[in-house]
């Protein structure tokens, strides 16, 4: 498994060793107009916050670190009310 | 890293996504490394650019005054006045006084924390398998 930020189609196409909620990455793409380059951008911008933030455990190692973050962005993308409109779109000015 | 394109039975409606490109891997590789901690962390951003920025003002204190005097200049041999062009061999040496034993000091400290987290890494069932004494 790489430690990489994975890619969305690695998350929708192949089992890259990340735990993400069904249907994540899919959902995720067509809410930004199924604009992979765009929702990759933006993806890759939420894990980078998750991992400067308290949800990664101080302990952790760069693939523990990694495997957090990217469960906990992708269930907090997926289960809050981001789901419905992404709050980085909104920030650039595009209606989500 | 390239994805292949998905599969006519994986049931998604999407587009195809195209490969990663050069610069879409490095930006990635780049924010990946929040995934470090400490001491690492800093080395790979905040001291690469200060380390960037020292090399550039040691090279072109080396076009300005010469290699072998850059040299001095940075670890305190020379004082800086005594150079052809003092203003520049100033920075330099300010510099080589609180930049360079900074990140030396960080890369230092990376190796002894590192040896020190890892010490005891080697897993019990490595040395004790369990069908060792079959």
């Amino acid at each position: 498994m790489s430690n990489l930020i994975p890619r969305l189609s690695d998350l929708l196409f192949r089992h890259c060793g990340f735990s993400v909620p069904q249907g994540f990455a899919e959902s995720y793409v067509k809410l930004h107009d199924s604009d992979w380059y765009r929702a990759q951008d933006h993806w890759e911008r939420v894990v980078v916050r998750v991992l400067n933030s308290t949800a990664v455990p101080e302990s952790a190692d760069d693939e523990q670190a990694m495997r957090i973050a990217v469960t906990a962005a992708a269930t907090g993308l997926h289960n809050s009310p981001l789901r419905t409109r992404c709050s980085l779109c909104v920030s650039e000015g595009r209606p989500s | 890293m390239s994805t292949p394109p998905p599969d006519a039975g994986t049931g998604v409606d999407l587009p195809p996504p195209r490969p990663e490109r050069p610069h879409e891997a490095l930006r990635r590789r780049w924010r990946s490394i929040a995934r470090y901690r400490g001491l690492r962390h800093w080395l790979l951003t905040r001291g690469s650019v200060v380390a960037v920025l020292y090399t550039g003002l040691f090279v072109g204190n080396g076009f300005a005054i010469g290699w072998r005097h850059a040299y001095d200049v940075s670890v305190g041999i020379t004082s800086p006045a005594a150079t052809s062009a003092p203003v520049v061999a100033w920075f330099l040496s300010v510099a080589g006084w609180l930049l360079a034993p900074g990140i030396a000091g960080a890369v230092a400290g990376y190796a002894l924390s590192h040896a020190i987290t890892s010490r005891r890494s080697v897993p019990f069932e490595e040395i004790f398998p369990p069908d060792a004494d079959e």
